[in-house]
């Protein structure tokens, strides 16, 4: 009843992924359905090589499926040519992943700023806002220092900001616990999970760290490719 | 995305990696400086050659005499013919006539050129003493600095007296015979700098009234320099032929020409050998950063955008590479010209520029360097658009 009334921004159907490993195909996503509604947060849990990932690549439109369809806001993100898909993708997603990516020459706040830069908006109105994003956060203390000199922790959080600084309709979280010790990966969990709860910002993460799976209205389970299980708590 | 930010990205990626920018850049700086020091010193010394002959003004002569020709003449009537073509200003004549000179107890054999002071004004005669010949001093004449080494003295040989007997070759006097006339005595107006032979210069009516018919050469001033082929044209049509600076100067430039493609081969080796290690330096630049060109691809960078960073970033290598070889090769030639314009004085010579920068080739250089750079960033770029986002992430 309840995902009536919300928003449906991802639909997937029969999303079917295999590799060529020499001759032999590999399936790594074998038959997903999944819909994702605006105000999720979506955790899609499973142990590692169970095509989590993979998945993610799919609905942000990074790897196009063997097989299915994935429609994101209705409009299928394989059908756009290169340079539309990719602006689509950067305005539509903020991606975390489980490692940070940064522009070396560049500080936190300019990194922080790119992904607008390079959707058009000048280096002015794209860095003003960066400092928001930062602000926001708590880490403005980081903008002008390198980003290979952020410990871990630091550079997950700044990676949220800049994952947050175009203002996406979905935040994609790949695994971004993934190298961070327990403590700077609880600040991160909470972090997400406060964008869920205060901003109301749809939230898709994948983990195979079984104690994140709980902040999950939604809890999708993954083996071998397939989707076993999922728990909607949206009603609650 | 906004071109300002790309060269700016550029310019802090060529600061980040400063050691490698420095060490590529001097490669360019050096291929650069090398083409620019060797062609400079070439149109150095092609200017020095082509200012010897005369500079500007010796393209507005034109030398005319008969050639090896026993049937043409050059006379007075000749004289008026050249005079009244079109684009002609002024004609001098000149005809040299053998001598024996003596002054005092001393006797030499001597040229005797009869001639005018528009002849010698045409010909840049330096006069070291005294005054020029004028129409109507016709017991005057003009001594070359040689003739004062046989005589002895300087100035003060001015107003001094000197007899000659004069020979008329046949063919100058269109006689049967030659012509010898004894005891012509002309006192000395002027010297001329001239060490290389003993000559006198007299009015060439001194020679006509003695005989002579015919001159052996005229000294042609133009109006424009522009119409020099057609005034040539004319003038050989009366079967006389023409001497013109610009064959020389155009035969020097042609040897120049070559001189400095040779060496400017040698600077375009250093060229290429640097372009290769900027080549390198970009490709290996692409795959050190292959984790941002991904970034910047997930967020939806244009292909066009992408592209712009690495044609900016090996741009401004071309570029500022060119800018200090330019810088580079300027001061190596300053130095140089130093280091020779020392010993050159300390040696008795005069100082002169030997390395000359035409500002078009600098010009050149520096727009081949930009274009150089551009061109090598064509590959990076291309391999840039085609990195697969998935294929960096998985490998991570």
């Amino acid at each position: 009843m309840a995902e009536k009334s919300r928003k449906k921004i991802i639909s997937a159907k029969g999303l079917v992924k295999f590799f060529y490993v020499g001759q032999k195909a590999i399936e790594a996503v074998r038959g997903v359905d999944l819909e994702v509604f605006e105000g999720d947060l979506m955790v899609i849990f499973g142990p590692s090589g169970c095509g989590k990932s993979t998945l993610l690549n799919i609905l942000t439109g990074l790897e196009r499926p063997s097989q299915g369809f994935c429609k994101i806001n209705g409009k299928d993100i394989y059908s756009f040519e290169q340079d539309a898909q990719g602006k689509f993708r950067g305005q539509f997603f903020g991606i975390i992943h489980q490692r940070s990516y940064w522009v070396q020459s560049l500080n936190v706040l300019q990194n922080v700023a790119l992904p607008l830069i390079v959707n058009g908006l000048s280096e002015k109105v794209s860095v003003e806002r960066a400092r928001e994003i930062l602000e926001i956060l708590k880490i403005s203390g980081l903008s002008y220092q390198s980003p290979g000199h952020l410990s871990g922790g630091e550079q997950q959080k700044a990676s949220c900001a800049r994952a947050l600084v175009t203002d996406p309709e979905i935040l994609i979280a790949d695994e971004p616990t993934g190298n961070l010790d327990t403590t700077s990966a609880d600040a991160l969990v909470g972090i997400i999970e406060s964008l869920n709860r205060g901003w109301g910002k749809t939230v898709v993460m994948v983990t195979h760290n079984p104690s994140y799976r709980e902040i999950g209205n939604r809890q999708v389970f993954m083996r071998d490719g397939r989707i076993v299980k999922e728990e909607d708590q949206s009603w609650i | 995305m906004d071109i300002k930010f790309i060269f700016k990205l550029a310019l802090k990626n060529l600061r980040f990696r400063f050691l490698r920018t420095l060490l590529t850049l001097s490669g360019i700086a050096i291929g650069v400086s090398a083409i620019i020091f060797l062609s400079a010193f070439t149109f150095g010394l092609e200017k020095l050659v082509t200012n010897s002959l005369g500079g500007g003004e010796a393209f507005k002569y034109l030398d005319v005499g008969t050639g090896n020709s026993q049937i043409v003449k050059i006379n007075d009537e000749t004289v008026d013919k050249v005079k009244g073509l079109q684009n002609v200003s002024a004609v001098g004549k000149s005809v040299s006539v053998p001598a024996k000179m003596s002054f005092e107890e001393k006797i030499a054999d001597v040229s005797f050129y009869g001639t005018s002071a528009a002849y010698l004004n045409f010909s840049e005669t330096k006069l070291a003493y005294g005054k020029t010949l004028t129409q109507e001093g016709s017991g005057e004449i003009l001594v070359s600095s040689a003739v004062l080494k046989i005589i002895g003295g300087l100035s003060e040989n001015i107003g001094k007296k000197i007899k000659f007997d004069l020979v008329i070759p046949k063919e100058l006097a269109d006689s049967e015979k030659e012509l010898t006339v004894a005891g012509q005595e002309f006192e000395i107006a002027g010297i001329v700098s001239d060490e290389t032979a003993p000559k006198i210069y007299a009015n060439s009516e001194v020679l006509t009234n003695l005989g002579l018919k015919n001159y052996s050469q005229l000294k042609v001033k133009l109006l424009e320099k522009e119409n020099v082929a057609l005034t040539r044209k004319l003038i050989e049509n009366m079967g006389l032929k023409t001497q013109y600076v610009g064959d020389t100067v155009s035969e020097i430039e042609s040897v120049f020409g070559i001189f400095r493609l040779i060496l400017i081969s040698f600077g375009l080796l250093a060229l290429v050998v640097a372009v290769l290690g900027m080549f390198n330096t970009l490709t290996i630049s692409l795959m050190e950063r292959i984790r941002e060109v991904a970034l910047l691809k997930v967020f939806g960078i244009s292909k066009r955008d992408l592209k712009r960073i690495f044609w900016v970033e090996a741009s401004m290598f071309g570029t500022l590479g060119g800018l200090l070889g330019i810088f580079l090769g300027v001061m190596f030639g300053a130095i140089a010209n130093s280091i020779l314009n020392f010993y050159a004085l300390r040696a008795g010579g005069e100082q002169v520029a030997l390395f000359y920068y035409p500002i078009v080739f600098v010009l050149l250089i520096f727009i081949s360097s930009f274009v150089v750079g551009f061109l090598t960033g064509l590959y990076p770029a291309r391999k840039a658009v085609k990195v697969d986002v998935l294929e960096v992430l998985r490998y991570e």
